[in-house]
């Protein structure tokens, strides 16, 4: 459950500072997959940053599970980020130079799971999921876009997480790929109970989510059910 | 697979071949540099000692002691004066002596030095009870005048061999394509060619001094015989008289010996007593070289200073390097962060980097100061034949270990540098 109240942020370049978002009030409940739209810039990256605890928003609370991570300190919220949620990014997700299997086990490791074999386990499960069983020992850097954020999928489900935040994942996927990566992030969450927050510009694949959430120069503009596309 | 801190660290470097391949060696350099100094100083200075372990008391004439070595022992250097024969003599009989080994020096073949000594040459040692320094490896020692042994190096270099003859030529040096003067009449024969022993004496051509003796007798009587033909030339003929020292007259002493008394306190009442005496200086080779070690160390502080710079400055490149590239994993740390890596464990990653290019650095550095090392001896061991041993060097264990804490130092700062800059400017990374 993600829980948003009061919340306002501006950045500030030098003497100058731009307010980029403005909620007074979102709940995201259990179980729900919500797209989040919007044009460039109007900050949707930043509500996702915002949620996970990475920016601290300049006004306002957020609360996850109860939790208010604003009263928490760094280190805490470091640690709850890392047990509660899964983040997935456009690019950048992965640590060149580490195979997949590595990069999903280090998401596991400092994510607490304590049991070495249970990580592998777990680690091993999900890049089999995503249809990575021949890939796994191989650095991530010689892997396809599709294949990376497979990885991608797997290292940010592999704890467990109650909320999956995934700023735009698809983004620079081919439409097949766009299609198999979203299918199988879905299915997953599903599976799994979590709560989705996903960012995207393709309004192709809003009919997946129960919720789309539309951010505008002012805030959010719309909050419905998706509209099926004709 | 145990993804500790270390491997990731590992890793990280690993996937940047050529910073971590470039700064690793910009260390390696500085370290090789630094050891090898020092290293080349001491390993000079054994190799000086060793040269020098078989001559006890060398006694020459007035003049420069570090001269009368540099000629005597090293074959450097020209020779100071002649002692006066009797002088030598009276030494010689003196019954707290109890050997003594002559040389006469001022003659080259092709630059290589001609030695007049006796068969007592081939007595010496290193220390009492030590085997023979000098010994033949084809032919036989000399036995009569103008028969020659030859030092393995100059065997080799010249080509000589036993039965050839050659003629030797006044003076230290050789000079290629000038006119020289050469003592042709009375050519020497090589009986017997030297073991190698890595001293400067494989450079040179050993003979009975009688030989030197009897060719200037000879030449003695030739030059009257010129003189008396052309007075005009009487001027330089006397310059040739005094001087005695590049071209000195040896037909009435010799250039240098060694002393052997029977013990340590004989050894002081020599000493004291020939260098009281108005006719000759007795040096004890260790003393000089110990004078000549301290310039050599000095030396090699001046170059240990510099090296420590060099490696001041190669620590600051890999600071800079290490700066420089996580602007480029800004992206990696955020990443790491967003994944549940706290601050402290980016903190640990880019610091072990540090402390592995530094490590590795001072790994291969050690390694390659053995081999500038070896190109030194090797250098050193052609021009001079002293040779450089090989041996470890307690001193450098402890200046890598300072190395490698100063390389900690370093990677803190790194880290730090990083700590503070985590998260800030990665949000930029990806609104981008
Ligand atoms: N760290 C930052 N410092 C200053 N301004 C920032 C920073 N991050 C984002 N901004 C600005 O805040 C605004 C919102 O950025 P944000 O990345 O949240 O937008 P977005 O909706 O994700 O855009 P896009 O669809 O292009 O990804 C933009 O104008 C951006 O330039
Ligand atoms: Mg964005």
């Amino acid at each position: 459950m993600i829980e948003i109240v009061e919340v306002t942020h501006t950045y500030r370049i030098g003497k100058e500072t731009i307010r980029v978002l403005e909620i007074p009030s979102l709940v995201v409940g259990p179980g729900e997959r919500v797209a989040v739209v919007g044009p460039s810039g109007s900050g949707k990256s930043t509500l996702i940053q915002i949620i996970a605890g990475l920016t601290l928003p300049t006004t306002g609370r957020v609360v996850i599970d109860g939790v208010d991570i604003g009263v928490l300190g760094e280190s805490q919220r470091d640690r709850f980020r890392a047990r509660r949620m899964g983040l997935i990014f456009q690019a950048f997700n992965l640590l060149g130079g580490f195979t997949a299997l590595e990069n999903v086990l280090m998401a596991a490791m400092w994510s607490g799971i304590k049991n070495k074999s249970e990580r592998l386990q777990a680690a091993t499960a999900l890049l089999h999921r995503v249809g990575l069983n021949d890939r796994m020992h191989v650095d991530v850097r010689r892997l396809s876009h599709g294949e990376k954020q497979r990885v991608a999928i797997a290292r940010a489900l592999v704890h467990q997480p109650s909320i999956v935040l995934a700023d735009e994942p698809t983004a620079s996927l081919d439409p097949v790929n766009k299609t198999v990566v979203l299918d199988e992030l879905l299915a997953l969450v599903r599976e799994k109970g979590a709560t989705l927050v996903f960012v995207t510009h393709d309004t192709t694949l809003l009919s997946a989510f129960t919720r789309v959430l539309t951010l505008g120069p002012g805030g959010v503009v719309s909050d419905r059910s998706p509209v099926p596309v004709g | 697979m145990a993804l500790s801190l270390w491997v990731m660290a590992w890793r990280q470097i690993r996937s940047r071949p050529v910073v971590t391949g470039t700064t690793i060696m910009i260390i390696a350099v500085s370290v090789a540099l630094m050891l090898s100094i020092s290293m080349a100083s001491e390993g000079i200075k054994r190799g000086i000692s060793e040269s020098s372990a078989p001559y006890g008391m060398v006694v020459g004439s007035k003049g420069s002691e570090t001269q009368l070595i540099f000629n005597t022992i090293f074959l450097l250097d020209r020779p100071l004066g002649n002692v006066p024969l009797d002088f030598y003599e009276a030494v010689k009989a003196d019954p707290r002596v109890q050997a003594v080994v002559p040389f006469a020096l001022g003659d080259n073949y092709r630059g290589y030095r001609i030695v007049g000594t006796d068969e007592r040459f081939f007595a010496m040692r290193a220390y009492p009870g030590a085997p023979p320094a000098f010994v033949i490896s084809q032919g036989q020692r000399f036995a009569h005048p103008f028969e020659a042994v030859l030092g393995a190096k100059a065997a080799q270099d010249t080509g000589l061999r036993i039965g050839d003859t050659f003629v030797s030529s006044h003076g230290t040096d050789h000079h290629e394509g000038l006119e020289i003067d050469e003592h042709r009449e009375m050519p020497y024969t090589v009986v017997g060619i030297m073991r190698p022993t890595h001293t400067p004496a494989d450079r040179g051509i050993f003979v009975h001094y009688e030989s030197y003796w009897r060719l200037h007798e000879h030449e003695s009587a030739v030059e009257h015989d010129a003189t008396r033909a052309a007075t005009s030339d009487q001027a330089a003929d006397t310059s040739h008289m005094l001087s005695g020292s590049d071209s000195g007259d040896l037909s009435h002493g010799i250039t240098a010996f060694l002393v052997h008394p029977k013990g340590y306190v004989e050894l002081m009442q020599l000493y004291q007593e020939i260098n009281a005496s108005p006719h000759a200086q007795a040096v004890l080779p260790g003393q000089v070289l110990g004078k000549i070690f301290e310039q050599i160390g000095f030396g090699a502080e001046v170059l240990g200073a510099i090296a420590w710079l060099v490696l001041a400055l190669a620590a600051i490149t890999v600071c800079l390097t290490l700066y420089q590239s996580i602007e480029v994993k800004r992206k990696d740390f955020y990443l790491m962060r967003a994944i549940g890596a706290s601050r402290l464990h980016v903190f640990f990653v880019v610091a072990l980097e540090a402390v592995w290019l530094f490590f590795l650095g001072e790994l291969f550095g050690w390694a390659l100061s053995y081999v500038v090392y070896a190109f030194l001896a090797y250098g050193i061991g052609e021009r001079l034949s002293i040779a450089m041993p090989f041996f470890f060097d307690a001193g450098a264990a402890w200046k890598l270990a300072l190395l490698l804490i100063g390389g900690l130092v370093v990677a803190v700062m790194t880290a730090l540098l990083t700590y503070r800059t985590q998260l800030d400017s990665a949000l930029r990374v990806e609104a981008s």
